[in-house]
Protein backbone atom coordinates (compact mmCIF):
# COMPACT_ATOMS: atom_id res chain seq x y z
CA UNK A 1 0.00 0.00 0.00
CA UNK A 2 2.57 2.25 0.56
CA UNK A 3 4.41 1.38 -2.68
CA UNK A 4 0.76 2.60 -4.35
CA UNK A 5 0.61 5.50 -2.16
CA UNK A 6 3.57 6.82 -3.23
CA UNK A 7 2.79 6.47 -6.96
CA UNK A 8 -0.30 8.26 -6.27
CA UNK A 9 1.59 11.63 -4.90
CA UNK A 10 4.10 11.30 -7.50
CA UNK A 11 1.58 11.18 -10.48
CA UNK A 12 -0.40 14.31 -8.95
CA UNK A 13 2.79 15.96 -8.05
CA UNK A 14 4.45 15.30 -11.78
CA UNK A 15 0.05 16.29 -13.35
CA UNK A 16 0.42 19.89 -11.51
CA UNK A 17 4.12 20.07 -13.16
CA UNK A 18 3.67 18.39 -16.93
CA UNK A 19 1.36 20.29 -18.85
CA UNK A 20 1.15 17.42 -21.67
CA UNK A 21 -0.70 14.66 -19.79
CA UNK A 22 -0.83 12.26 -22.95
CA UNK A 23 3.00 12.31 -22.49
CA UNK A 24 3.01 11.52 -18.48
CA UNK A 25 2.82 8.08 -17.83
CA UNK A 26 -0.53 6.93 -15.55
CA UNK A 27 1.76 6.23 -12.21
CA UNK A 28 -1.42 5.34 -9.83
CA UNK A 29 -2.12 2.46 -12.46
CA UNK A 30 1.15 1.62 -12.55
CA UNK A 31 1.50 1.79 -8.94
CA UNK A 32 -1.67 -0.24 -8.24
CA UNK A 33 -0.14 -2.89 -10.57
CA UNK A 34 3.36 -3.63 -9.04
CA UNK A 35 1.18 -3.39 -5.95
CA UNK A 36 -1.10 -5.91 -6.48
CA UNK A 37 1.41 -8.46 -8.68
CA UNK A 38 3.65 -8.49 -5.52
CA UNK A 39 0.94 -9.24 -2.97
CA UNK A 40 -2.23 -10.42 -4.93
CA UNK A 41 -4.42 -11.78 -2.03
CA UNK A 42 -4.61 -7.96 -0.83
CA UNK A 43 -6.16 -6.49 -4.52
CA UNK A 44 -9.02 -4.67 -2.84
CA UNK A 45 -7.79 -2.04 -1.19
CA UNK A 46 -5.34 -0.49 -3.49
CA UNK A 47 -7.62 -0.79 -5.75
CA UNK A 48 -10.66 0.84 -3.93
CA UNK A 49 -7.74 3.83 -3.43
CA UNK A 50 -6.58 4.21 -6.92
CA UNK A 51 -10.56 4.15 -8.14
CA UNK A 52 -10.81 6.66 -5.33
CA UNK A 53 -8.06 9.20 -6.29
CA UNK A 54 -9.00 9.35 -10.06
CA UNK A 55 -12.36 9.46 -9.66
CA UNK A 56 -12.04 12.65 -7.93
CA UNK A 57 -10.59 14.62 -11.06
CA UNK A 58 -12.95 12.95 -13.03
CA UNK A 59 -15.77 15.23 -14.71
CA UNK A 60 -17.54 12.97 -16.64
CA UNK A 61 -17.96 8.97 -16.70
CA UNK A 62 -17.00 8.77 -13.23
CA UNK A 63 -18.61 5.74 -12.27
CA UNK A 64 -16.99 3.97 -15.40
CA UNK A 65 -13.56 5.02 -14.32
CA UNK A 66 -13.95 3.99 -10.73
CA UNK A 67 -15.52 0.52 -11.79
CA UNK A 68 -12.64 0.54 -14.71
CA UNK A 69 -9.80 0.45 -12.04
CA UNK A 70 -11.89 -2.00 -9.49
CA UNK A 71 -12.29 -4.61 -12.64
CA UNK A 72 -8.30 -3.70 -13.57
CA UNK A 73 -7.59 -4.52 -9.88
CA UNK A 74 -9.15 -7.60 -9.93
CA UNK A 75 -7.78 -9.33 -13.78
CA UNK A 76 -4.89 -7.82 -12.60
CA UNK A 77 -4.90 -9.86 -9.09
CA UNK A 78 -6.02 -13.58 -11.56
CA UNK A 79 -3.54 -12.91 -13.75
CA UNK A 80 -0.89 -12.80 -10.76
CA UNK A 81 -2.22 -16.06 -9.42
CA UNK A 82 -2.24 -17.98 -12.11
CA UNK A 83 0.86 -17.19 -14.07
CA UNK A 84 4.30 -15.66 -12.52
CA UNK A 85 4.54 -11.77 -12.65
CA UNK A 86 7.62 -10.92 -10.97
CA UNK A 87 9.15 -10.08 -14.10
CA UNK A 88 9.50 -6.55 -14.30
CA UNK A 89 8.85 -6.70 -18.25
CA UNK A 90 5.48 -8.98 -17.21
CA UNK A 91 4.23 -5.95 -14.69
CA UNK A 92 4.77 -3.40 -18.04
CA UNK A 93 2.87 -5.22 -20.51
CA UNK A 94 0.31 -5.36 -17.94
CA UNK A 95 0.30 -1.63 -16.70
CA UNK A 96 0.66 -0.79 -20.56
CA UNK A 97 -2.39 -3.30 -21.71
CA UNK A 98 -4.33 -1.89 -18.39
CA UNK A 99 -3.47 1.85 -19.54
CA UNK A 100 -4.60 1.10 -23.17
CA UNK A 101 -8.00 -0.47 -22.04
CA UNK A 102 -8.59 2.32 -19.66
CA UNK A 103 -8.17 4.94 -21.95
CA UNK A 104 -9.81 3.20 -25.05
CA UNK A 105 -12.95 2.50 -23.25
CA UNK A 106 -13.36 6.47 -22.67
CA UNK A 107 -12.26 7.01 -26.13
CA UNK A 108 -14.60 4.43 -27.64
CA UNK A 109 -17.58 5.68 -25.64
CA UNK A 110 -17.20 9.17 -26.36
CA UNK A 111 -16.44 8.28 -30.59
CA UNK A 112 -13.16 10.13 -30.13
CA UNK A 113 -11.07 9.36 -32.81
CA UNK A 114 -8.01 10.42 -34.93
CA UNK A 115 -4.54 9.24 -36.08
CA UNK A 116 -2.95 12.03 -33.96
CA UNK A 117 -4.66 10.87 -30.75
CA UNK A 118 -4.15 7.04 -31.57
CA UNK A 119 -0.65 7.75 -31.39
CA UNK A 120 -0.69 9.42 -28.15
CA UNK A 121 -3.38 6.95 -27.17
CA UNK A 122 -0.50 4.52 -27.80
CA UNK A 123 2.38 6.47 -26.25
CA UNK A 124 0.65 6.71 -23.14
CA UNK A 125 0.23 3.08 -22.65
CA UNK A 126 3.99 3.04 -23.39
CA UNK A 127 4.96 5.23 -21.15
CA UNK A 128 2.64 3.74 -18.61
CA UNK A 129 4.41 0.71 -18.92
CA UNK A 130 7.62 1.12 -19.28
CA UNK A 131 7.00 3.05 -15.84
CA UNK A 132 5.33 -0.01 -13.78
CA UNK A 133 8.80 -1.79 -15.44
CA UNK A 134 10.83 0.73 -13.25
CA UNK A 135 8.74 0.70 -10.77
CA UNK A 136 8.43 -2.80 -10.29
CA UNK A 137 12.38 -2.86 -10.54
CA UNK A 138 12.49 -0.97 -7.97
CA UNK A 139 10.33 -2.39 -5.62
CA UNK A 140 12.04 -6.04 -6.40
CA UNK A 141 15.40 -4.30 -5.24
CA UNK A 142 13.53 -3.32 -2.28
CA UNK A 143 12.18 -6.89 -1.42
CA UNK A 144 15.30 -8.75 -2.23
CA UNK A 145 17.11 -9.70 1.06
CA UNK A 146 20.25 -8.38 1.50
CA UNK A 147 23.40 -10.48 0.75
CA UNK A 148 24.97 -9.31 4.12
CA UNK A 149 22.46 -11.19 6.10
CA UNK B 1 80.64 49.72 8.75
CA UNK B 2 77.92 51.26 11.17
CA UNK B 3 78.41 54.80 9.09
CA UNK B 4 77.35 52.20 5.95
CA UNK B 5 74.54 50.50 7.67
CA UNK B 6 73.16 54.25 8.98
CA UNK B 7 73.79 55.80 5.26
CA UNK B 8 71.63 52.56 3.92
CA UNK B 9 69.09 53.23 6.87
CA UNK B 10 68.66 56.71 5.75
CA UNK B 11 68.34 56.06 1.92
CA UNK B 12 65.38 53.57 2.90
CA UNK B 13 63.56 56.20 5.10
CA UNK B 14 63.89 59.74 2.75
CA UNK B 15 65.40 58.17 -0.84
CA UNK B 16 61.95 58.04 -2.46
CA UNK B 17 62.75 55.15 -4.67
CA UNK B 18 65.25 53.17 -2.70
CA UNK B 19 62.39 53.36 -0.14
CA UNK B 20 59.44 52.47 -2.52
CA UNK B 21 61.52 49.91 -3.70
CA UNK B 22 62.02 48.31 -0.22
CA UNK B 23 58.72 48.64 0.93
CA UNK B 24 57.09 47.08 -2.48
CA UNK B 25 60.23 43.79 -1.61
CA UNK B 26 58.62 44.07 1.86
CA UNK B 27 55.42 43.81 1.24
CA UNK B 28 54.50 40.18 1.28
CA UNK B 29 56.57 39.54 4.36
CA UNK B 30 54.83 42.11 6.21
CA UNK B 31 51.85 40.82 5.05
CA UNK B 32 52.43 37.62 6.17
CA UNK B 33 53.52 38.75 9.44
CA UNK B 34 50.08 41.00 9.90
CA UNK B 35 48.18 37.70 9.42
CA UNK B 36 50.15 35.53 11.32
CA UNK B 37 50.26 38.30 14.60
CA UNK B 38 46.37 38.54 14.04
CA UNK B 39 45.28 35.05 13.63
CA UNK B 40 47.83 34.56 17.08
CA UNK B 41 46.04 37.60 18.94
CA UNK B 42 42.33 36.16 17.24
CA UNK B 43 42.72 32.42 18.76
CA UNK B 44 41.14 33.13 22.06
CA UNK B 45 38.21 34.85 20.74
CA UNK B 46 37.87 32.22 17.97
CA UNK B 47 35.09 30.47 19.62
CA UNK B 48 33.02 34.05 20.03
CA UNK B 49 33.93 34.56 16.26
CA UNK B 50 32.61 31.01 15.09
CA UNK B 51 29.09 31.97 17.26
CA UNK B 52 28.71 35.33 15.52
CA UNK B 53 29.65 33.78 12.14
CA UNK B 54 26.90 31.42 12.91
CA UNK B 55 24.66 33.57 13.60
CA UNK B 56 25.46 36.16 11.01
CA UNK B 57 24.45 33.06 8.45
CA UNK B 58 21.29 32.08 9.88
CA UNK B 59 20.64 35.71 9.82
CA UNK B 60 21.47 35.97 6.32
CA UNK B 61 19.31 33.05 5.66
CA UNK B 62 16.51 34.42 7.46
CA UNK B 63 16.83 37.78 5.13
CA UNK B 64 17.09 35.47 1.89
CA UNK B 65 14.11 33.70 2.86
CA UNK B 66 11.99 36.97 3.56
CA UNK B 67 13.17 38.36 0.63
CA UNK B 68 11.93 35.73 -1.16
CA UNK B 69 8.51 35.63 0.68
CA UNK B 70 8.22 39.07 -0.08
CA UNK B 71 9.20 38.59 -4.02
CA UNK B 72 6.60 36.26 -4.28
CA UNK B 73 4.11 38.46 -2.17
CA UNK B 74 4.78 41.35 -5.06
CA UNK B 75 4.25 38.87 -7.91
CA UNK B 76 0.81 37.25 -6.25
CA UNK B 77 -0.16 41.23 -5.91
CA UNK B 78 0.85 42.23 -9.86
CA UNK B 79 -0.75 39.45 -11.06
CA UNK B 80 -4.26 39.90 -9.01
CA UNK B 81 -4.09 43.31 -10.68
CA UNK B 82 -3.35 41.82 -14.12
CA UNK B 83 -6.14 39.61 -13.27
CA UNK B 84 -8.53 41.94 -12.44
CA UNK B 85 -7.70 44.51 -15.25
CA UNK B 86 -8.17 41.27 -17.74
CA UNK B 87 -11.64 40.39 -16.54
CA UNK B 88 -12.39 44.48 -16.79
CA UNK B 89 -14.65 44.35 -12.97
CA UNK B 90 -13.58 44.52 -9.55
CA UNK B 91 -15.69 42.18 -8.37
CA UNK B 92 -14.08 38.76 -9.43
CA UNK B 93 -12.71 36.17 -6.68
CA UNK B 94 -9.05 35.41 -7.25
CA UNK B 95 -8.86 31.70 -6.50
CA UNK B 96 -5.01 29.44 -6.65
CA UNK B 97 -4.66 26.29 -8.64
CA UNK B 98 -4.28 23.76 -6.05
CA UNK B 99 -4.32 20.51 -7.88
CA UNK B 100 -4.42 19.56 -12.18
CA UNK B 101 -6.71 16.39 -13.31
CA UNK B 102 -3.78 13.31 -14.28
CA UNK B 103 -6.39 11.70 -16.48
CA UNK B 104 -5.66 12.92 -20.14
CA UNK B 105 -9.23 13.08 -21.58
CA UNK B 106 -10.04 15.13 -18.42
CA UNK B 107 -8.41 18.55 -18.31
CA UNK B 108 -9.47 19.75 -14.83
CA UNK B 109 -8.17 22.08 -12.14
CA UNK B 110 -9.03 22.06 -8.84
CA UNK B 111 -9.35 25.86 -7.28
CA UNK B 112 -9.09 26.76 -3.43
CA UNK B 113 -11.98 28.27 -3.72
CA UNK B 114 -15.79 27.21 -3.92
CA UNK B 115 -19.33 27.86 -2.68
CA UNK B 116 -18.76 29.45 0.23
CA UNK B 117 -16.86 32.21 -1.22
CA UNK B 118 -19.19 32.97 -4.14
CA UNK B 119 -17.87 30.55 -6.58
CA UNK B 120 -21.02 28.75 -8.74
CA UNK B 121 -21.33 26.54 -11.68
CA UNK B 122 -20.63 28.45 -14.60
CA UNK B 123 -18.46 30.80 -13.21
CA UNK B 124 -15.50 31.81 -15.47
CA UNK B 125 -12.12 31.71 -14.86
CA UNK B 126 -9.83 33.71 -16.74
CA UNK B 127 -6.01 34.67 -16.16
CA UNK B 128 -3.70 37.59 -17.31
CA UNK B 129 -4.01 36.43 -20.75
CA UNK B 130 -7.06 35.26 -21.35
CA UNK B 131 -10.05 32.48 -20.60
CA UNK B 132 -9.15 29.46 -18.48
CA UNK B 133 -12.21 27.73 -18.91
CA UNK B 134 -15.56 27.10 -16.84
CA UNK B 135 -16.48 26.18 -13.17
CA UNK B 136 -18.22 23.05 -13.06
CA UNK B 137 -18.55 21.48 -9.89
CA UNK B 138 -18.57 23.74 -6.63
CA UNK B 139 -17.99 22.27 -3.56
CA UNK B 140 -17.94 24.49 -0.28
CA UNK B 141 -13.95 25.15 -0.18
CA UNK B 142 -13.24 23.79 -4.08
CA UNK B 143 -14.01 24.60 -7.16
CA UNK B 144 -13.20 22.27 -10.46
CA UNK B 145 -12.76 23.79 -14.08
CA UNK B 146 -12.95 21.97 -17.06
CA UNK B 147 -10.37 23.42 -19.02
CA UNK B 148 -10.99 25.08 -22.63
CA UNK B 149 -9.18 22.36 -23.76
CA UNK B 150 -10.84 19.60 -22.10
CA UNK B 151 -13.14 17.54 -24.88
CA UNK B 152 -16.32 18.71 -23.85
CA UNK B 153 -15.28 22.23 -23.58
CA UNK B 154 -17.52 24.47 -25.95
CA UNK B 155 -17.87 28.18 -25.85
CA UNK B 156 -19.07 30.56 -28.95
CA UNK B 157 -16.75 32.65 -30.20
CA UNK B 158 -15.86 34.80 -32.64
CA UNK B 159 -12.74 36.44 -34.94
CA UNK B 160 -12.01 39.85 -33.58
CA UNK B 161 -11.11 41.14 -36.54
CA UNK B 162 -13.65 40.06 -38.86
CA UNK B 163 -16.49 38.90 -36.34
CA UNK B 164 -16.60 35.87 -37.85
CA UNK B 165 -18.89 33.86 -35.34
CA UNK B 166 -18.35 29.96 -34.40
CA UNK B 167 -17.80 27.67 -31.76
CA UNK B 168 -14.54 27.01 -30.06
CA UNK B 169 -14.34 22.96 -28.93
CA UNK B 170 -11.52 21.08 -27.04
CA UNK B 171 -9.41 18.56 -28.36
CA UNK B 172 -9.07 15.13 -26.95
CA UNK B 173 -5.51 15.48 -27.83
CA UNK B 174 -4.93 19.11 -26.55
CA UNK B 175 -5.34 22.73 -28.26
CA UNK B 176 -8.94 24.27 -29.57
CA UNK B 177 -10.61 23.83 -32.56
CA UNK B 178 -12.83 26.94 -33.95
CA UNK B 179 -15.83 24.53 -36.03
CA UNK B 180 -18.85 25.97 -37.84
CA UNK B 181 -17.11 28.38 -40.04
CA UNK B 182 -17.73 28.93 -43.59
CA UNK B 183 -15.96 27.92 -46.34
CA UNK B 184 -14.66 30.87 -47.41
CA UNK B 185 -14.67 32.51 -43.85
CA UNK B 186 -12.96 35.86 -43.22
CA UNK B 187 -10.14 34.04 -40.89
CA UNK B 188 -6.40 33.98 -40.44
CA UNK B 189 -3.30 32.60 -38.95
CA UNK B 190 -2.37 35.46 -35.79
CA UNK B 191 -6.52 36.16 -35.48
CA UNK B 192 -7.26 36.60 -32.21
CA UNK B 193 -10.73 34.37 -31.09
CA UNK B 194 -13.01 35.86 -28.44
CA UNK B 195 -15.80 35.09 -26.78
CA UNK B 196 -19.16 35.87 -28.32
CA UNK B 197 -21.08 36.42 -25.19
CA UNK B 198 -23.83 33.36 -26.36
CA UNK B 199 -24.96 30.98 -24.15
CA UNK B 200 -24.83 32.47 -20.86
CA UNK B 201 -21.46 32.09 -18.94
CA UNK B 202 -19.10 33.81 -20.95
CA UNK B 203 -19.39 37.46 -21.23
CA UNK B 204 -18.60 39.32 -24.47
CA UNK B 205 -14.88 40.08 -25.39
CA UNK B 206 -12.92 37.89 -22.91
CA UNK B 207 -9.86 36.77 -25.28
CA UNK B 208 -10.04 32.46 -26.36
CA UNK B 209 -6.98 32.23 -28.22
CA UNK B 210 -4.94 32.69 -31.11
CA UNK B 211 -5.43 31.00 -34.42
CA UNK B 212 -2.43 28.70 -35.88
CA UNK B 213 -4.00 26.99 -38.77
CA UNK B 214 -6.92 27.16 -41.24
CA UNK B 215 -7.89 24.25 -43.01
CA UNK B 216 -10.68 24.52 -45.44
CA UNK B 217 -12.77 21.81 -47.35
CA UNK B 218 -14.15 22.74 -50.45
CA UNK B 219 -16.23 19.97 -50.95
CA UNK B 220 -17.89 19.79 -47.44
CA UNK B 221 -17.95 24.16 -47.71
CA UNK B 222 -16.65 24.51 -44.17
CA UNK B 223 -13.64 25.39 -42.70
CA UNK B 224 -11.68 24.54 -39.42
CA UNK B 225 -9.36 26.99 -37.59
CA UNK B 226 -6.66 25.26 -35.06
CA UNK B 227 -7.07 27.74 -31.98
CA UNK B 228 -3.91 27.81 -29.40
CA UNK B 229 -5.47 28.97 -25.86
CA UNK B 230 -4.04 32.87 -24.97
CA UNK B 231 -4.45 31.50 -21.41
CA UNK B 232 -0.69 29.06 -20.13
CA UNK B 233 -3.28 26.17 -19.25
CA UNK B 234 -0.42 24.00 -18.52
CA UNK B 235 1.46 26.60 -15.88
CA UNK B 236 -1.48 28.01 -14.17
CA UNK B 237 -1.05 29.64 -10.49
CA UNK B 238 -4.07 32.00 -9.64
CA UNK B 239 -7.02 32.30 -11.97
CA UNK B 240 -9.35 35.00 -11.16
CA UNK B 241 -13.47 33.64 -11.06
CA UNK B 242 -16.28 35.95 -12.56
CA UNK B 243 -19.83 35.72 -12.50
CA UNK B 244 -21.70 33.57 -14.99
CA UNK B 245 -22.10 35.71 -17.83
CA UNK B 246 -20.14 38.50 -16.05
CA UNK B 247 -23.22 39.55 -14.11
CA UNK B 248 -23.09 41.04 -10.61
Amino acid sequence: MRLLLSCLFLHWALANLWPAPWWLPDLTLAGLVVAIVNAPHRWAAPSLAAAAATAVWTVRDTGLIFLSLLAGGWTVRVCAEQWDLSDPRAKAVLAAAAAAVLQGVVLWRHGWWSWPLAGMWLMHAGVTGAAAGIIGSLAADRRAPSPLV
Amino acid sequence: MSMLALASFAALFFHQPVRSAALTVFRLPLTVLKGGVTVIAGLPRLPTIVREHEALRSELIRQQLEAARLREALRQARQAAALTEAGGVERGLVAAVIGRSALPTQHTVLLDRGARDGVQPDSVAIDAEGVVGRVIEAHPATALVMLLTDPESRVAGLVERSRETGLLIGRAQGGNEFVYLDVHADIEVNDRIVTAGLGGAFPKGLVLGTVTRVDRDERAGSAVAVVAPAARLGRLEEVLCLPPGGAP
